[in-house]
């Protein structure tokens, strides 16, 4: 397997569950992907990695850029990351900072579901 | 290529600078790895750090226009061979030299472009910190669209920095010719696997015993 995207949505989010790896290789997928979202008008986005089994700096970089761009928009990027393996390459490069990272797609899309009554 | 690298115990990978065969590379880089005496718990460490090296080196051919094949050689070298090595860190010889110990050897990766080591020089003169830092800024959003970042500088700066956050023994230097640069790190193997001849388990030695006797 080397990368499943699915997008549902939750309440003013739109999750975007990944599967698989997020390398150099198909890092472009998941980017293009995140700018159709974006450029579709979304504002809150959920990368759920829960089902990610490797994650290397394009990756990172990838989800950085959307980041930015859900930020220019006055949108938000969360991420749920239930692995310490993932959450590592986080910590080390310092992008836990950077990032809100979430245990679950309930927590990550928790707050909006409770300002909206859901 | 250094005298000191024992050519019987070396895998080689050579690959287009293509970034659907890193993931080969990288599975191929684990099995070598556990095969050599590499502890389990640190694979995933060498499956990333390989595959960081990888993707390094095939944005230096991108950026530099470079079709030429990238060179992979794993070797479990000998702590004594490696003493002797030119390419050994000097830290890392002294390390070992300090403790005195006889180590079953180290895992030696390295990873081999044909990128001008000038340029690759004025590319780290900032530092993977600096990079992700001004990342982040601009992530952050104070500082949207003018400055804002390529990502695939931005992955460069993450991936040297994830290098140097996993692997202790870790450098970027001139390959040996000259003619590139290179990755090259190392990860201590606990020898029960070793496959060097001069490392051969006890489990080996029995079933050769077993053979000679058959024989």
């Amino acid at each position: 397997m080397e990368l499943s995207l699915a997008a549902r949505t939750v309440s003013e989010h739109v999750v975007l569950e990944v599967g698989g790896e997020i390398d150099v290789y198909t890092a472009p997928k998941l980017r293009e992907r995140l700018i159709e979202l974006v450029n579709a008008g979304q504002k809150h986005v959920v990368v759920d990695l829960g089902r990610v089994e490797f994650l290397d700096s394009t990756g990172l970089g990838v989800l950085v850029g959307a980041h930015r761009r859900l930020r220019a928009r006055d949108g938000s990027l969360d991420l749920v990351c239930p692995h310490e393996r993932l959450l590592k390459v986080f910590r080390i490069t310092g992008l836990d900072n950077v990032f809100d990272i979430h245990a679950s797609v309930a927590e990550a899309t928790g707050g909006a579901a409770a300002r909206t009554g859901a | 290529m250094t005298a000191s690298q024992p050519a019987t115990s070396t895998v080689r990978i050579s690959f287009s600078p293509n970034a659907a065969y890193v993931r080969t590379v990288r599975m191929v880089a684990v099995t070598v790895a556990r095969r050599a005496g590499v502890a389990a718990e640190t694979l995933d460490e060498v499956r990333l750090a390989i595959g960081e090296a990888c993707t390094r080196a095939i944005g230096v051919h991108r950026r530099e226009g470079r079709l030429e094949p990238i060179e992979v050689a794993m070797a479990l070298v000998s702590a004594s061979a490696d003493a002797r090595s030119a390419s050994g860190s000097r830290s890392a010889q002294r390390r070992r030299r300090a403790s005195g110990a006889v180590e079953p050897g180290r895992f030696t990766v390295r990873v081999m472009d044909r990128g001008s080591p000038e340029v690759a020089r004025k590319e780290q003169a900032g530092g993977a910190g600096a990079i992700v830092a001004r990342a982040t800024v601009a992530a952050s959003g104070d500082d949207t669209g003018r400055n804002a970042l390529d990502e695939e500088l931005l992955a460069l700066g993450v991936g040297l920095a994830l290098l140097g956050g996993l692997v202790a023994d870790f450098s970027v230097d001139d390959a040996p010719d000259s003619a590139g640069t290179q990755v090259r790190m190392s990860w201590p193997v606990t020898g029960a696997r070793a496959w060097l001849g001069s490392d051969r388990t006890a489990a080996f030695r029995r079933r050769d015993r077993a053979r000679r006797g058959r024989g």
